[in-house]
């Protein structure tokens, strides 16, 4: 098991976006995420990939995992609710990319 | 861009699916339970990580992923890593699976 | 739903279980294989048949009575809601918990758009809605209409946070205390916290619908 020195890559309040990459095995990035710009919510922790571990092997290095928060108006064109509503995923750390012309403050406060 | 609907695995569903929204449920049914149970069990003893059992349910392909209820998805999955794990073989389960079902005709 | 307070033994037929289908058929024959070959143990599966009918919404809504109850606990959750869920005795094993909590302003829904993962030590097994085709695709692109099938309504002016649990932490929504409920026992305040409003999909049970006595019943 990874001791954690790899430091994570991103803090909370940072923009990222998701990647947009179509791999053809277990993914647990949701479609409908990628390519989508928000904010670290949290880090989760380190944890053994599912992608690896969803064909029998050990998953390790274990992967940084992040909580990301976007508004739903970003994620959805068409998107029928408050401009105020908001969701959020858990992303590892390799779909993540750093998008730093996002201003930090269009987000929305806790 | 109408290609990347080659991309979508089976089972990502977020903002796919139109049908309307049921209020369902049903009391779960022994043998559903069992095949819970089973699953818990294997996953304590290392032989069945989730992700595992997730990718063979997603392999399972779109037809049964749609006709096969949960459960049932669970099971072919679970027996599918079992042989693939080398827990079991095809053999004696196909074999097993025949028995069982002449002792109950 | 009601519960279940029996179950065959694992490893003798129950006559009223003839299996039905192909899959039914499947696990009988997977089980045996396995019990014979001594990868599992009869007593195993039953240890594991017990630690599931002990699970159940009930435990959850202890984890959100006590929390709205004694402001130390709710810190406590607040800080580690896994450890939380083990100061009370329940068993969350491999959890990861956030709880997620509601506010006049900020209401918490919660969904599996790539299967279903719930935190079944804490609320049971899902019901059949939540792992639903429908409810794992409308969860995430159109929450509203989709509360409103459970009768929720939310202003426009309340943040409807969605949570899809991709990966390896999972949530519970602790919604917000019922108005009218000061002086209430923490066994009578859990009463009104139902699987629905921890999923998020509801709020917390009118109290005027819940007899405040906790009788026990």
């Amino acid at each position: 098991m990874t001791d954690g020195s790899e430091a994570p890559r991103f803090q909370p309040g940072d923009a990222v976006r998701v990647r947009k990459a179509y791999p053809v095995g277990h993914c647990r990035t949701p479609f409908y995420f990628r390519g989508v710009q928000g904010v670290i919510e949290r880090y989760c922790g380190a944890f053994a990939n599912p992608e690896e571990l969803a064909y029998g092997r050990s998953g390790e290095p274990a992967v940084p995992l992040y909580r990301v928060r976007a508004k739903q108006a970003d994620v959805w064109s068409d998107y029928q609710g408050s401009p105020r509503d908001t969701i959020e995923v858990e992303v590892f750390e390799h779909w993540l990319e750093p998008c730093p012309d996002r201003s930090p403050a269009e987000e929305t406060s806790r | 861009m109408p290609d990347e609907q080659e991309a979508l695995g089976v089972h990502d569903l977020g903002g796919r699916i139109n049908e309307p929204f049921q209020k369902d449920e049903h009391d779960y049914e022994p043998w559903e339970k069992r095949v819970h149970a089973l699953r818990e069990l294997l996953a304590q003893k290392g032989l069945l990580r989730v992700d595992e059992l997730r990718r063979g349910v997603e392999g399972l392909g779109e037809a049964k992923y749609e006709r096969l209820t949960y459960y049932e998805q669970w099971i072919a999955a679970i027996c599918q890593v079992m042989v693939e794990r080398g827990v079991v073989t095809d053999d004696q389960l196909g074999r097993r699976i025949a028995e069982v079902k002449d002792r109950h005709d | 739903m009601s519960a279940h307070h029996h179950h065959p033994h694992p490893n003798q037929p129950d006559e009223e279980d003839r299996p039905r289908t192909h899959f039914q058929v499947m696990e009988i024959a997977l089980r045996e294989l396995l019990l014979e070959k001594g990868v599992i143990a009869a007593e195993e599966l039953r240890v594991v048949h017990e630690a599931m009918d002990r699970r159940g919404p009930h435990n959850g809504a202890r984890m959100i009575a006590r929390a709205w109850f004694d402001p130390g606990y709710h810190a406590r959750l607040r800080e580690d809601a896994t450890a939380a869920a083990r100061d009370l005795g329940l068993e969350p094993t491999w959890l990861k918990l956030i709880v997620l909590e509601n506010t006049p302003t900020l209401h918490n829904l919660v969904v599996c758009t790539p299967c279903s993962c719930y935190p079944w030590p804490l609320l049971g097994l899902p019901p059949d809605w939540y792992k639903s085709r429908a409810y794992r695709s409308q969860a995430v692109d159109r929450p509203r209409a989709l509360l409103a099938a459970f009768g929720t309504e939310l202003a426009d002016d309340v943040e409807l946070r969605v949570h899809d649990s991709t990966a390896d932490m999972r949530y519970l929504v602790m919604p917000c205390r019922p108005a009218g409920t000061e002086g209430w026992s923490e066994e009578a305040l859990a009463r009104l916290v139902s699987r629905d409003s921890m999923i998020g999909v509801t709020p917390a049970l009118d109290p005027a619908a819940v007899d405040a006595r906790a009788d026990g019943s």
